[in-house]
């Protein structure tokens, strides 16, 4: 069952996006639908860590990691319940 | 080029200069009385230019052997008295320097033990420990972990412990600079390795510096990636505890430790995808690189016919061939006559072939003896190629057509 994205996350990923798009949805590419390269993907990171005051270790900084805006999120969400 | 004089059993000797001949004996000395006969010989009938023997000994990173060569023979007279002392000072202070930064790994590594993280010293310390015997004899700078990715965050928690901030050292101050959130997670996401960890010294002779690798090796750019990537788990399996003069380390096993040389001196020699580094450095040339897989199959031996079953499983044929076929022309008499052949045809693979910053794939014009003793012509002739190479790009020559990232030939016959 597809996880609900919380719109402030979703907001945070759409700002950073090269290409901006209000299409971006759990399922969206950071790179194919939004644009990102690796410059745009550590601006979002460190935005992220900064919103939500974490520090991602360094076996979680894969490009695997922030293939969708879902596993992005999946990641953030297990940071933020640690 | 004048000979060495070196017993010619290999055809590269013939048109090497006299300073690099010397070079090669110096290094092959403590193991080779042939060799130490013929270095005596040329040294005491003053068959070589003492500056320029100098100025090779500090631009191939082998000083500590030209300097305990010539006074294990007890010739220092016959080199210049600047020379000699210069070479005496630089062997001292690496000695010393070795010891401090070797025992700063045994604490890494001990204290990385205690968290239940795994990691195997590779390159300089390694090399020193291990292969060259601690002796101070070999010149590096960084502490080298291979580490799991995953282990990541625990060493970087281990490293911090023990007092290393991911930054740059200021040279003017002799404090740490600290790296950029961005800088770091730039670096991780998009190398093999971490941001460098430094950790600052009285002086700046005493700063410590540690790479933390999570891939074994550089990858090539586009067709070439991976092709010669192993996994950091195989190589931790085949890792050992060794018990150097500064403490217990954990090191690869000596055919691993082959592979693992071989493959690094093959990334730097061929792909040139770091390309400002190579530049400034010209280090994919350093007879060092050489010199280490020489004395690994002296002072420690290797099971050739393992080492060539390990290389075609481990699709490592390609990095190996490449190196040992220059060990052998550096050193002859070294690598079995029927290891060619166990190791198959991917073994010649890269033989005088290289792939320069734009992905295009060039055979050398330069024989290989020129090329590591004469820096400035190998230069010229990348530089060369890479003008020929952009000027067809503009022109759409159908000579290096495709992209970079699909990899291209630009050999000429």
């Amino acid at each position: 069952m597809p996880q609900e994205i919380e719109a402030d996350f979703l907001g945070l990923i759409v700002e950073h996006a090269p290409e901006h798009s209000s299409q971006a949805s759990a399922s969206s590419s950071l790179k194919n639908d939004l644009g990102y390269d690796s410059q745009s993907i550590v601006s979002l990171i460190v935005a992220l860590e900064a919103r939500y005051g974490i520090t991602l270790e360094g076996q979680d900084l894969n490009l695997c990691n922030f293939d969708t805006v879902a596993s992005c999120f999946h990641l953030i969400e297990r940071y933020k319940n640690a | 080029m004048r000979s060495a004089g070196h017993p010619e059993t290999d055809n590269c000797w013939l048109r090497i200069d006299a300073e690099g001949g010397l070079l090669l004996l110096c290094i092959q000395s403590q193991f080779d009385a042939d060799a130490a006969r013929a270095c005596a010989a040329i040294i005491a009938e003053r068959r070589f230019d003492s500056r320029r023997l100098f100025s090779l000994a500090i631009e191939h990173r082998v000083a500590p052997h030209v300097y305990r060569t010539f006074t294990r023979l007890g010739l220092g007279r016959f080199l210049d008295s600047h020379s000699f002392r210069a070479l005496e000072l630089i062997d001292t202070a690496n000695a010393r320097r070795n010891m401090r930064v070797l025992a700063c790994a045994t604490e890494i590594l001990a204290a990385l033990k205690n968290a239940d993280g795994k990691a195997v010293l590779v390159k300089g310390p390694a090399l020193e420990a291990y292969v060259y015997g601690g002796l101070g004899s070999r010149i590096f700078k960084d502490i080298d972990f291979l580490t799991p990715r995953k282990d990541a965050g625990l060493i970087d928690t281990v490293l911090r412990g023990l007092g290393f901030d991911q930054g740059r050292l200021d040279e003017a101050t002799g404090t740490v600079i600290p790296a950029s959130r961005e800088e770091i997670v730039h670096q991780m996401l998009n190398t093999h390795e971490a941001f460098e960890y430094v950790k600052a010294g009285e002086t700046l002779e005493h700063a410590l510096f540690v790479d933390v690798n999570f891939e074994a090796l550089w990858k090539g750019a586009g067709t070439y990636a991976s092709q010669h990537a192993i996994d950091t788990d195989v190589f931790l399996d085949n890792s050992f505890e060794f018990v150097s003069p500064a403490g217990t380390i954990t090191v690869l096993k000596p055919e691993f430790q082959a592979i693992h040389l071989a493959a690094h001196l093959l990334s730097e020699a061929i792909f040139f995808q770091f390309s400002g580094r190579w530049a400034r450095d010209l280090n994919d040339m350093s007879l060092l690189r050489f010199a280490d897989i020489y004395v690994l199959t002296k002072r420690i031996g290797l099971d050739w016919r393992l080492l060539a079953s390990l290389s075609n499983e481990h699709h490592a044929s390609a990095a190996v061939g490449y190196a040992v076929h220059y060990v052998e022309s550096l050193f002859p008499g070294t690598v079995p006559p029927d290891f060619r052949e166990w190791l198959g045809p991917d073994g010649a693979r890269w033989i005088e072939r290289y792939v320069d910053h734009a992905g295009v794939e060039h055979r050398w014009r330069l024989p290989f003896e020129e090329r590591i003793f004469a820096h400035l012509a190998r230069a010229a002739e990348v530089a060369g190629n890479a003008e020929v190479a952009g000027n067809a790009e503009v022109a759409g020559s159908p000579e290096v057509a495709g992209s970079p990232a699909e990899g291209r030939t630009g050999e000429r016959a």
